[in-house]
């Protein structure tokens, strides 16, 4: 009788590890890895200065209308809440900061047009009255990569920054020696920025690039306002009522366009 | 007796002579940064480690890695002179001076280039230099490292840093490099303005190191910041007063050293130069690439009334048109006050950063 329990104990044994067996090679195999075969996808949004339609570089002189001469050293800004298409494609702070960082945005996100894009000109609130050391290194608002636009508590950042000499002796001869500065910043000064349907190409099979130009011909000679270099050749930060700052950043949010 | 005597004191011989054991297990280093500074960004073929910050500092102070073993990097880099040398420019082995004035060694692990002329785009780029440059330490590197491998003790430093007894140049520039990476300034009066400013909290400390500050400093730090006035901060803001650029601040109108031309071929870059940070500025006299103001005062009337217009001069010194920004004596002595905050006298005294013999 007991070598019969046994036996049966035997064969039951038997079934369950065969049943663990077949059930443990089920899940395995289940359990496969499985090979991601979906391409990678990259999108980047640049922005491309022009001079009257041209584009232009720094340390180069162009022309105005009225046969001033420019030469421009720095063009820069920053773009926070950045948000492409509502899709993920998202920035907290950029910086463009000409011939250094000329994208506001390069990440992996799959956007074959952009058909959307919203950010503010200059840096909100929130952000503008950080440390602005608690951006990680990588992060363009941190201090080391701002490249001097971050001035303490007040202002914070400078939200745009162009700086050149100008050539205003119109007398054929090249003498650049009229330095213009225009640095605005301030929290009353923050501008919505808004696109809709911006041209996006395929540089290649995995990336996209809408781009956005910044034509700095119409940021002295802007469709309102004028901004005469031999006398309104210097501003900086910008409290509401300053005039040249004012008209500093109506032009130059003029000149942003798709 | 006289047996016992003999055994115990040849055991003590033969334990005395045992070999030291030397091992490879580097110990990472943790750097002590400010609150109010960025995070350091380390190379990642030379991880910070213990043991490569120690050979780094014994090395940073070894004469015997210039030409006639008289000259270290301390040579012209003292600690007391917040890591410069007090020279207009500096004299080599041979007693042939240089172009330029030996730079301070300050937050250099923050900087994306180095040298007056931005020519090299790492620390261990840069520190490479120096040993064979002719007029400098003037010795081969293949010379210097041999002499380095007479002595045992860095022999074992190199083992223990990197795991190897075949070191090289590149080996003694990265351990240099880690050692420069430690020395970080960031407690001077100034630091406890710019936590002000971007609403970091003091400690109790500071607090009273904040109320101690006079009237006059923060009339000159109000100068400093004022556009209007000495507009220092276009190009000295942030942790580390300066901005990462290469300008030309209106020291000549035609120019003898081409700065950052030299490197580039640029004619947009003739007497462009490193902005030096203004940490310890108090310390580092003489002033400028070339060493031409002894003192700070002389810098302040440069900029106040010595402006030299130039086609590359930078647009950002906006009163070239007038000579400078016309200070009176009243604020120049504001502005001179303020420039003493910047100096932080724990950076120049701290142990871990003096010659370790």
């Amino acid at each position: 009788m007991l070598s019969l329990i046994v036996i049966l104990k035997k064969d039951a044994m038997k079934s369950i590890i065969t049943s663990f067996i077949f059930v443990g090679l089920i899940l395995l195999s289940s359990c496969k890895e499985r090979v991601d075969t979906t391409p990678n996808h990259y999108f980047q949004i640049k922005v491309v200065p022009l001079f009257n339609g041209e584009e232009m570089e720094l340390n180069t002189g162009y022309t105005g209308v009225d046969n001033v001469g420019y030469k421009f050293e720095r063009i820069a800004f920053f773009a926070t809440n950045l948000n492409a298409n509502n899709n993920g494609a998202t920035k907290e702070g950029a910086l463009f900061n000409f011939e250094k960082n000329d994208y506001l945005y390069k990440g992996k996100n799959l956007v074959n047009d952009l058909l959307e894009l919203q950010f503010f000109l200059g840096v909100n609130y929130h952000l503008n009255h950080q440390d602005p050391t608690v951006f990680g290194n990588d992060e363009d608002l941190n201090i080391a990569n701002v490249d001097g636009l971050h001035w303490g508590w007040d202002p914070g950042y400078i939200f745009i920054a162009v700086e050149g000499k100008a050539d205003t002796l119109m007398d054929g001869q090249e003498n650049y020696d009229h330095s213009f500065v225009y640095h605005v910043g301030k929290d009353v000064n923050l501008r919505s920025m808004s696109f809709t349907n911006v041209t996006t190409k395929e540089i290649n099979d995995s990336t996209h690039c809408a781009y956005l130009y910044l034509e700095m011909h119409d940021f002295f000679y802007g469709s309102t306002d004028t901004i005469h270099v031999n006398s309104e050749h210097s501003i900086h930060e910008g409290g509401q009522m300053d005039v040249l700052a004012q008209k500093a950043l109506n032009n130059f949010e003029k000149s942003l366009t798709k | 007796m006289k047996q016992a005597f003999f055994f115990v004191l040849l055991s003590l011989l033969v334990f005395s002579c045992k070999e030291e054991v030397v091992s490879y297990s580097p110990t990472p280093y943790v750097l002590k940064e400010p609150s109010h500074f960025p995070k350091m960004d380390i190379p990642a073929d030379n991880p910070m480690t213990k043991e490569g910050v120690k050979l780094g500092r014994h090395l940073f102070y070894e004469e015997r890695l210039s030409g006639d073993n008289t000259m270290s990097c301390a040579s012209c880099h003292a600690p007391n002179l917040s890591f410069s040398d007090g020279e207009v420019t500096s004299t080599g082995i041979d007693g042939i001076a240089g172009n330029r004035n030996s730079m301070a060694l300050v937050n250099l692990g923050y900087q994306h280039f180095f040298f007056w002329d931005g020519r090299s785009k790492t620390l261990e780029e840069q520190i490479l230099e120096p040993v064979p440059n002719p007029i400098e330490m003037h010795e081969s590197w293949t010379n210097a490292v041999l002499k380095l491998k007479d002595d045992v003790k860095y022999n074992a430093m190199f083992f223990e840093a990197f795991g190897t007894y075949e070191y090289d140049s590149t080996h003694v520039a990265k351990a240099v490099a880690q050692f420069i990476r430690t020395m970080i300034s960031g407690n001077a009066e100034y630091d406890i303005l710019y936590k002000v400013e971007n609403g970091i909290a003091l400690s109790d400390a500071e607090t009273v190191r904040y109320n101690a500050i006079t009237n006059q400093e923060l009339e000159g730090y109000e100068l400093f910041k004022s556009l209007n006035g000495a507009d220092c901060i276009h190009c000295h803001s942030g942790p580390m007063a300066q901005i990462e650029g290469l300008r030309n601040n209106g020291l000549d109108a035609t120019f003898t050293d081409l700065g950052r031309a030299e490197v580039t071929g640029d004619a947009n870059d003739e007497g462009k130069f490193k902005v030096p940070t203004l940490r310890n500025i108090a310390l580092t006299a003489p002033y400028m690439h070339d060493g031409r103001f002894a003192t700070l005062e002389e810098v302040i009337d440069h900029y106040s009334t010595g402006i030299q217009q130039s086609p590359t001069l930078d647009p950002m010194i906006e009163f070239a048109f007038q000579g400078g920004v016309q200070l009176d004596e009243y604020e120049k002595n504001a502005v001179l006050a303020f420039l003493h905050c910047l100096t932080d006298s724990s950076f120049i005294t701290n142990p871990a950063f003096s010659d370790p013999e």
